[in-house]
């Protein structure tokens, strides 16, 4: 478990100063895949960094597995832990990042070897564990290849070895697939799935891509400008985001953003339609697999036209947009809305010219 | 000894004092170059730690190293020669012959080499440095296990070309009493107009150029991207 509080972070720079993290609390339970997005320069990184003290942030606490890495005192001192202890305290954090940084210099088979040169194993129990590892994340058979022959999948895999060598409860993952092409982008977050699954680990991601947080995020916290604007469950987010921002990356995956372009030419689609009017339908895991747009239209005698239409799947369930134009008698029109909301579907007539 | 004799006379004729020479500059070449390789690793990786975003940042011995490097970089050569002589008599007990070029030449050499470890080593990618934290690792760890292990080739190199500039820097010590081949060639050749000795003694230190960056190329090849060693 991950507990930040009051985090706050100033970067002095020659240009000026630079709030990187102001007041950031959150708390990551353990055996969670946490994800905190934003765009560059929202403080994403810096907060991750913070977690294993790579960066020193100027007040605050983060305690991690019920260790407190440092906290502010009463009087204001920042009272971090020894350098010794914080060093055994890293060993148990892991850490995977955007550019692997593996060493280029050593075989995957030492690259991965290289934290367990800390724990105090003999050289054949190191062997055995280095296997396990590759083993674990499917490249048995490159323990003595060189990461330069490796392509971007097969260098994550190993940075995520090496991070799990000396069996940490979290893995913190800062822009680990955004180097990556799309299937093995793929691939890496099922294995962070797998590993969340099996092992239980703890993963807190850093991104700016939607997509990795509905792939595999139990809960996600939306930064901007320092802040964390929004935090809660992923479903939720997708489902009912509040902030602007949230918004934004939602509807930048779900495809959803296209709507727009329909309701700019709603007159010309409406033209000649009986009561013709656009809706948003939003069908979450209570209403979906209902079949309820054909009963609704047989039911009613009413025209729904889909405009536009997908389903998302996430972690908790799934999630259904649609954008009708509905045209036939102006009552039916409205028992079929009456019924749709029923059937805990919400529904929203579009009046101006965009989504929002 | 015949061979020689018909290409070069006068060489044949100063034998003794010739292989005399050529040790000289051996001696001189190896004992100052491997004091210059050992401090020039110390103090490059001495200002790589201590920079401002260094592993270890301490403004005051970043300071004191950098200043030091800057002021005998900035004095030719020769000049140092001459300004060294009282350290030199101080350190060695004299300031001519190889025991005496020793000192002026770690002087000369150990600031160009320096400069040169810091540049290879700021080579090395923040972001190893960085995992290498994240992993545990303190400063003794990070610049053994990262930044020396990972900069190989690039010192490789760095250890190249200051060693052909101390080739040079000993034939300038020659200039001054050092002996050597650089004295060797001044004095029996250009003053007794042999113009053999000179051309041998030019083909020599050519060779010796060429064996040295032919070796340096070979070793950070075989370096880049592996270890030298596979299994």
């Amino acid at each position: 478990m991950i507990v930040i509080k009051n985090l706050s972070k100033v970067y002095h720079l020659k240009s000026g100063d630079v709030t990187a993290l102001e007041n950031v609390s959150m708390t990551v339970q353990e055996g969670e895949i946490f994800g905190v997005i934003g765009n560059s320069g929202a403080g994403k990184s810096t907060l991750v960094r913070c977690i294993n003290l790579l960066e020193l942030p100027d007040s605050g606490s983060v305690t991690v597995n019920g260790t407190t890495l440092f906290q502010t005192e009463e009087n204001g001192t920042l009272e971090v832990l020894p350098e010794k202890e914080l060093n055994r305290q890293r060993r148990q954090i892991g850490m995977i990042f955007q550019h692997f940084n593996l060493l280029d210099r050593s075989t995957v088979f030492d690259n991965v070897a290289y934290p367990l040169k800390y724990s105090g194993l003999t050289r054949k129990e190191i062997r055995r564990r280095v296997g396990e590892l590759l083993e674990l994340v499917d490249l048995k058979d490159k323990a003595s290849v060189y990461p330069s022959q490796l392509s971007g999948g097969q260098k994550q895999r190993v940075a995520i070895a090496r991070a799990l060598a000396n069996n940490p409860r979290v893995l913190l993952s800062d822009e680990a697939t955004s180097a990556l092409d799309p299937d093995a982008t793929e691939s890496i977050l099922q294995l962070l799935e797998k590993l969340n699954r099996e092992l239980g680990l703890t993963i807190v991601i850093i991104t700016h891509e939607m997509a990795v947080i509905r792939a595999i995020c139990d809960k996600v916290a939306v930064m901007e400008q320092g802040h964390v604007v929004e935090c809660g469950d992923t479903y939720r987010i997708f489902s009912r985001p509040r902030a602007e921002i949230t918004r934004r990356f939602v509807s930048s995956t779900s495809g959803f953003s296209q709507a727009d372009k329909l309701i700019a030419r709603r007159d010309e689609i409406l033209a000649g339609k009986e009561n013709g009017a656009f809706y948003l339908l939003l069908f979450t895991r209570d209403s979906l697999s209902q079949a309820t747009v054909s009963r609704i239209s047989r039911e009613y005698g009413v025209d729904l036209d889909i405009l536009l239409a997908n389903i998302e799947l996430l972690r908790g369930g799934s999630i259904g947009r649609m954008l009708v134009a509905a045209s036939g008698n102006g009552e039916s029109i409205q028992a079929a809305l009456r019924d749709l909301k029923q059937h805990h579907v919400e529904v929203r007539e579009v009046t101006g010219y965009a989504v929002d | 000894m015949q061979w020689i004799e018909s290409i070069a006379p006068n060489l044949a004729k100063y034998w003794d004092k010739f292989t005399e020479s050529c040790q000289a500059t051996v001696s001189m070449f190896f004992i100052a170059g491997g004091i210059t390789f050992i401090l020039g690793l110390f103090f490059g990786v001495i200002l790589t730690v201590t920079k401002q975003d260094g592993i270890y940042p301490n403004r005051i011995l970043f300071g004191i190293v950098d200043i030091v490097i800057n002021f005998f970089r900035a004095i030719p050569f020769l000049i140092l020669l001459i300004f060294l002589i009282p350290l030199t008599r101080a350190l060695t007990g004299t300031a001519i012959g190889v025991k005496g070029a020793i000192v002026p030449l770690v002087f000369g050499a150990v600031p160009f080499y320096t400069r040169q470890v810091e540049s290879a080593l700021a080579g090395v990618s923040g972001g190893k440095i960085e995992a290498a934290r994240s992993m545990g690792s303190g400063v003794f760890g990070i610049v053994f296990r990262v930044y020396l292990h990972e900069a190989v080739p690039d010192l490789i190199r760095a250890t190249v070309i200051t060693a052909i500039s101390l080739i040079g820097l000993t034939t300038m010590a020659g200039a001054v009493g050092a002996g050597g081949i650089g004295s060797f060639a001044i004095n029996y050749g250009q003053n007794l107009h042999h113009l053999d000795i000179v051309n041998v003694c030019v083909i020599i230190l050519i060779l010796c150029v060429w064996l040295l960056q032919s070796l340096g190329s070979f070793l950070a090849r075989r370096t880049t991207n592996r270890k030298f060693w596979n299994r």
